[in-house]
């Protein structure tokens, strides 16, 4: 299911744009990319052009109603003008989405998959460690270090107890 | 469209709002954080060393070295 939703993420800009506009022969045309665009942007807030750029015939005499005294127009009339010039309100281009939870997912799966291909590595590809990482060494190691009293003001001989032996409770 | 009416939404002075608040929040943190740091570390530290070398004898410390057996010029 995580692999469906980050398909149709990835896939989505994946398309070829050939195949786009081959597809949209119809309906966009090459020359509009060269005209002012309609952007729902926070930090961008008075597009260009308006949403709407062919009116319908209501549409129209909206627009002629618009030129007179706004105190006659409707409620529903002022929205009606708001969504011929503005695609999405503020509050619906800001809206949230649950994207961060398949993206979240997907980095978590592949760093999973990583820990696999490092047991695999782990296994097959790296040699034995050196014999300075055995115990009996790296015991040796300790108390030579003890006895040189390395760093033995906040490190590692100041948590040694000289007295009784023993690492400091 | 929204038979309710939303309260009118901050017109005037988001910039200011906006700076008070994370200047005040700055300043605290930063100030906050300096003497967190100058009590939990660089006192301390200092507080160790000074203890440290209050009753420090470098001979009684190189005696109990040497006779660890660590050095090479003398045994």
């Amino acid at each position: 299911m995580l692999a469906t939703r980050v398909f149709s993420l990835v896939g989505k800009r994946a398309i070829s744009t050939s195949v786009c506009a081959r597809a949209h022969e119809g309906v966009v045309k090459r020359e509009d990319f060269s005209l002012p665009a309609y952007v729902d942007r926070r930090d961008y807030p008075l597009p260009d052009v308006a949403h709407v750029k062919h009116l319908s015939a209501s549409q129209k005499a909206l627009k002629e109603k618009e030129k007179a005294s706004w105190s006659s127009l409707s409620m529903d009339e002022k929205v009606e003008l708001y969504r011929i010039k503005f695609k999405e309100t503020f509050a619906e281009m800001n809206r949230g989405s649950n994207e961060w939870k398949t993206v979240v997912g997907t980095a978590m799966f592949f760093i999973g998959f990583t820990a696999l291909v490092i047991m695999w590595q782990k296994l097959y590809v790296y040699g034995p460690l050196p014999q300075t990482f055995d115990k009996e060494w790296v015991a040796m190691q300790t108390k030579r270090m003890l006895d040189m009293k390395v760093n033995p003001i906040q490190g590692l001989a100041s948590k040694w107890d000289y007295e009784k032996n023993e690492w400091k409770k | 469209m929204a038979s309710e009416v939303l309260p009118k939404p901050q017109m005037r002075g988001l910039l200011a709002k906006c700076l008070r608040f994370h200047m005040v929040t700055a300043f605290v943190l930063s100030l906050g954080v300096a003497a967190l740091y100058k009590f939990g570390v660089a006192d301390k530290r200092k507080k160790a060393y000074a203890d440290f070398y209050r009753n420090y004898d470098a001979m009684k410390d190189f005696e109990e070295m040497r006779k660890a057996g660590i050095f090479q010029s003398v045994k």
